[in-house]
């Protein structure tokens, strides 16, 4: 529809006469734009338009007999978006199909164009807990409509009512639940409209299953951006504001993402648990503002409170149950109030990040482990004295925060139920231990206090340390090592090495010595060790401890198949990306390719695509292939693992922000710097978020955004002083002899080059070409990297037959790296040319020349900068 | 709120201050459904509203001696948008206490319409509005300030900073889209 072409018409014909009007439809050659036009003149002369519609015409018994290519058998439901039907579809394949038909006004076009945006990404959901959305298009009337798989179920809430489910019953549908929103969460799909009657349970054999509807028609029948009323982006979720996230309520709605969907997730889990909603919101919240203040505001009772309600209603409720009021609260008490709570919590950042935390905890509460909700007062506590200390997410150090935040769980959970002590087994008395330790560190920095007394993180783990190990030799090996591995990772978060190292390698031997019959705690303690290796750049020692994790996983895997144990065949698919990516960071690309290749392929045919191991494996070989140039498959996939990270609400993680270093890496490299700084500044803010404005990963971040910008010449000041904080952070984390601060010496080398401060580049560069050749090897790439520049520094310092010699030894050091062909090594082969030219070797430099720019052109394409700075190179030459 | 509060509000409004705008349609609504509802009071049987005086009504209540035609312009802007959300909210909540959500046609009399006082549904008109809008806001603009707060094509035209020739062509032309949506919506 072009209103403005139709108006424009319909304008000029109201002026005209008879004749006239029909002059101005003959030199229209937009047939169907004359037929709208003299429809709606037509309407227009009848005088009085007639926009009164009998009662009858609106009734809900008229019935198409076809919509689009189906067929409609009967009406199925109604509801505020507009009405459901049951329909068949015949072509290409017969089957039974639910077509949801929208009201008016709800601007088809751009609901259609929504949902084609969408329908890639709804095409990969293959859920068994999700029914798939098939198809969308027009009625003939010009109203948007889906056609899904169709569900004969009813209503989660009515079938757990229906059937008298007790609570396991429920839970363990609800858990269907979760598996089906976590699976569209891992595709890049919110729901964002989950409530009971999104939910359908079938009865499969005897065994009721749940189906999730809708998914990707309130995403397409939605509005985004600040600029839509309010009215109207509420209005069509009215009938349900009960299942509304906080976000999705207000006036201005901040970007939804997986937690959203896990807060309505929060309100279905109470309502089958009590049979009641949290909160009632107004009917009557006509205004947005009201809606939205009620959601935001409304405290909700903990779900045994509510339970525990006088009257012959709840009575009722625990009925449904098979219980009293009374077994029902006690029930509810402890665990499931938390874990409720924590999904419901009003600011996302305290709910479950994902679907499946939320269906982790609950896992935890069925085997009776304590959960992570906990409660409420205490994870508080806890968070803040973490915020303070900037220990939380410092990503390695967050495991030893679970560690600690699981321990403190145990502790509780033993005191509470004491009779179940006996059946606590080994994992629980360890965790026990760690508790204690840390309860040590919190006696000695009382939360509320410390931050004025000024402990560091460093200060604290320290002190702990000290105690801990006088205590150890009293200890079972397994509890030392548990212990030993918690505090070394929390100093690698820390960037500690050094003492890292020494708790790390402790674990590790410990843990050797018990041997195969352990295969997973020994497998981490190895991991554990290989990234601390690969953060120190012991590429070697990383690889051989990674090498020797896959292998203690795959025997007993049995041969490293994916399909057994699925925690077992989890840390297998890590170990093999570990070990992917110290190979990729050793140059080895055909090894690292290869592995993580085969890691994808292994997690999709066992059904594990969407898994956190799977997310790494598509950043690891997006990563690899960059580094093969292969720029357009690195972006693709490097785009899907991160829209993957952001719709399971890791937005800030250290993974999501490797990823978009990743991305701005591939933008850089394919001449789209701008694009590139933008997602750099993300990280920036990102990693100051989660690990403060002191930390060496700070530093990186840094550096990473002096990269991008370092291509944009009117940014060469801002760049060189993003490297000089990077330096400082990274030198005054790390000490000098540290790959990062190499790297940065290197890339601001790199900048001055561009600048023309010769002097200062060769500095820089050789600075990073012998911190390199120690920590690297004199062949690495990374080093012949550094010393190329360094050479066309000295160079351009008139001392050209020593840069012609380091480019010789550069050339050489790549060719046998990295290979003859690779673009690095052609690279240094072109300006051992340009080298050799300004000394007036011209007949030396010519074949060199022109083999470079032949591979160059093969390589990165004719079009490339570097191809054509090799031609025009070659035309002096040739003296054309 | 009080008279100087609201005065000052549209003050605040003419000047282009987003949030003055949205309290200024707060306090409009609230006003009008107060009066709406004594209203309805008053004419329980057919339940017939009469938005022109309604919208009058309040204003006399809240501005009767706001200075000047910009801030009657921007009251009668608030007004219009507030009274079609009572109208539709009203409509729809007859229309699910008797029916469980489906649709239930209100009338509206006394409508300014220039050509007679049809009866009007309200929720179809609503639809095909918002429909409008996403195209061509402008002619929603004008159809909800018609219809909703019963201003002239003269004062119409004011409101939006148009002519009123433009304002008469785009009331034709809208008027005669809208019935064609209202139409369609018969035939499905």
């Amino acid at each position: 529809m072009n209103l403005d072409a139709e108006q424009a018409l319909f304008d000029a014909c109201l002026e005209a006469d008879a004749a006239g009007r029909e002059r101005l439809f003959a030199s229209c050659s937009d047939a169907a734009l004359a037929a709208r036009v003299r429809r709606l003149l037509q309407l227009h002369e009848q005088g009085p338009p007639s926009l009164s519609v009998g009662v009858e015409s609106l009734s809900p018994l008229a019935m198409p007999q076809r919509i689009g290519h189906y067929r409609i058998l009967e009406r199925i439901g109604e509801g505020a978006m507009g009405e459901v039907y049951l329909a068949e579809q015949q072509e290409p394949v017969r089957r039974r199909v639910a077509l949801k038909v929208l009201k008016f006004g709800l601007g088809t076009r751009e609901v259609i164009a929504r949902f084609e945006l969408e329908r890639q990404a709804l095409a990969v959901l293959a859920h068994p807990n999700i029914a798939g959305i098939l198809d969308a298009g027009a009625t003939g009337d010009g109203r948007p409509y889906f056609a899904m798989e169709y569900v004969g179920g009813i209503a989660i809430t009515r079938y757990c009512d229906e059937r008298r489910l007790p609570i396991e019953g429920r839970l363990a549908l609800f858990a269907q639940v979760c598996a089906g929103v976590q699976h569209a969460h891992l595709r890049g799909i919110i729901h964002r409209d989950l409530k009971p009657s999104n939910i359908l349970v079938t009865e499969i054999d005897g065994a009721p299953a749940c189906r999730i509807i809708d998914f990707g028609i309130a995403k397409a029948t939605t509005t985004a951006g600040a600029d839509t009323d309010a009215h109207t982006r509420i209005g069509h979720i009215l009938g349900t504001p009960d299942y509304m996230s906080p976000e999705q309520a207000q006036l201005s709605p901040l970007e939804i993402d997986a937690r959203t969907d896990v807060y309505s997730l929060g309100i279905v889990l109470y309502e089958l648990l009590t049979g009641a909603r949290p909160y009632s919101v107004t009917r009557d919240a006509i205004a947005p503002e009201t809606l939205a203040r009620e959601i935001a505001e409304s405290e909700p009772l903990r779900p045994s409170a509510r339970a525990a309600e006088a009257g012959a209603d709840a009575v009722r409720r625990a009925q449904l149950r098979g219980l009293t009021p009374r077994s029902l609260a006690q029930r509810l008490r402890g665990d499931l109030d938390w874990i409720v709570h924590r999904a419901i919590e009003k600011d996302r950042n305290r709910r479950y990040a994902s679907a499946h935390e939320l269906a982790d905890d609950l896992e935890r509460h069925a085997r009776n482990e304590a959960v992570l909700a906990g409660p409420p007062s205490w994870t508080y506590r806890t968070g803040r004295f973490v915020r303070r200390h900037r220990l939380a997410a410092a990503s390695a150090a967050g495991l030893f925060l679970s560690a600690l935040l699981f321990g403190a769980g145990m502790a509780w959970l033993a005191r509470e139920t004491a009779q179940e002590r006996d059946r606590a087994n080994a994992e629980a008395e360890i965790a026990k231990r760690v508790t204690a330790f840390t309860a040590g560190l919190f006696g000695m920095a009382n939360p509320e206090s410390a931050g004025a007394s000024g402990i560091t993180a460093r200060e604290l783990l320290d002190a702990g340390v000290r105690r801990m190990e006088a205590e150890l030799l009293r200890e079972r090996p397994e509890i030392r090592a548990a212990l030993l591995e918690a505090a070394g990772s929390a100093y690698r978060g820390i960037g500690e090495h050094g003492e890292a190292s020494r708790l790390i390698g402790q674990a590790v031997t410990l843990r050797r010595e018990r041997g195969a019959a352990e295969p997973l705690p020994l497998a981490r303690a190895l991991l554990a060790e290989s990234a601390l290796r690969r953060d120190q750049g012991s590429f070697e020692v990383a690889a051989d401890r990674a090498r020797e994790a896959v292998q203690a996983l795959g025997r007993a895997t049995g041969g490293g198949r994916l399909d057994g144990d699925s925690e077992l065949a989890a840390t297998l698919a890590t170990a093999r990306l570990d070990l992917a990516e110290v190979l990729r960071r050793s140059s080895q690309l055909d090894e690292a390719s290869s592995l993580a290749a085969a890691v994808i392929d292994g997690l999709e045919q066992s059904g594990a695509a969407g898994t956190a191991e799977y997310v790494y494996a598509l950043f690891e070989l997006g990563r690899i292939r960059a580094a093969q140039d292969r720029f357009a498959e690195a972006e693709t996939l490097l785009r899907r693992a991160h829209s993957m990270q952001l719709a399971t609400g890791g937005g800030n993680s250290e993974r999501a922000v490797e990823t978009r270093n990743g991305l701005a890496d591939v933008l850089v490299l394919t001449g789209r710097p701008a694009e590139a700084e933008q997602l750099l500044r993300q990280n920036l803010e990102s990693v100051r978020l989660v690990y403060g404005d002191r930390h060496g990963q700070y530093g990186i971040a840094w550096n990473n955004l002096a990269n991008a910008i370092s291509d944009i010449p009117e940014k060469y000041g801002e760049a060189e002083q993003a490297y000089l904080k990077a330096l400082e952070l990274l030198s005054s984390m790390y000490g000098l002899a540290h790959p990062e601060v190499a790297t940065t010496y290197n890339n601001l080398g790199a900048l001055y080059l561009k600048t023309r401060e010769w002097d200062k580049a060769a500095q820089a560069q050789r600075r990073a070409m012998e911190l390199r050749e120690a920590l690297l090897g004199a062949t690495h790439p990374y080093t012949a990297g550094s010393k190329l520049g360094y050479a066309l520094a000295l160079n351009r310092l008139g001392r050209a037959s020593e840069a012609e010699q380091l480019l010789r030894e550069v050339q050489a050091a790549l060719t046998q790296s990295l290979g003859p062909e690779h673009s690095r090594t052609l690279n240094a082969q072109y300006y051992l040319g340009v080298i050799l030219k300004e000394q007036g070797k011209t007949a030396e430099a010519l074949p060199v020349v022109r083999a470079a720019r032949e591979q160059l052109a093969r390589v990165l394409g004719a079009d490339h900068p570097r191809t054509q700075a090799a031609q025009r190179t070659l035309d002096e030459l040739e003296g054309r | 709120m009080i008279q100087g509060d609201l005065t000052l509000l549209l003050q605040a409004a003419g000047s282009g201050d987003p949030a003055a705008y949205g309290r200024l349609y707060d306090a409009v609504y609230a006003e009008l459904r107060r009066v709406a509802r004594a209203s309805m009071r008053r004419e329980a049987a057919g339940h017939t509203l009469q938005p022109t005086a309604l919208v009058n009504e309040a204003y006399l209540r809240l501005a009767p001696d706001a200075p000047g035609w910009e801030n009657r312009r921007h009251f009668f802007a608030a007004a219009a948008e507030a009274m079609r959300r009572i109208l539709v909210d009203h409509a729809r909540r007859r229309g699910s206490q008797k029916r469980g959500g489906g649709l239930e046609r209100v009338t509206l009399s006394g409508v300014d319409l220039p050509d007679g006082g049809n009866d009007i549904d309200v929720l179809l008109i609503d639809a095909a509005l918002t429909e409008l809008a996403s195209e061509r806001p402008r002619l929603a603009e004008l159809v909800t300030l018609r219809y909703f707060a019963g201003m002239s094509i003269e004062d119409a035209a004011r409101a939006l900073g148009i002519s009123p020739a433009t304002a008469k062509r785009d009331w034709a032309f809208a008027r005669a889209w809208l019935a064609d949506r209202v139409e369609a919506r018969r035939g499905a």
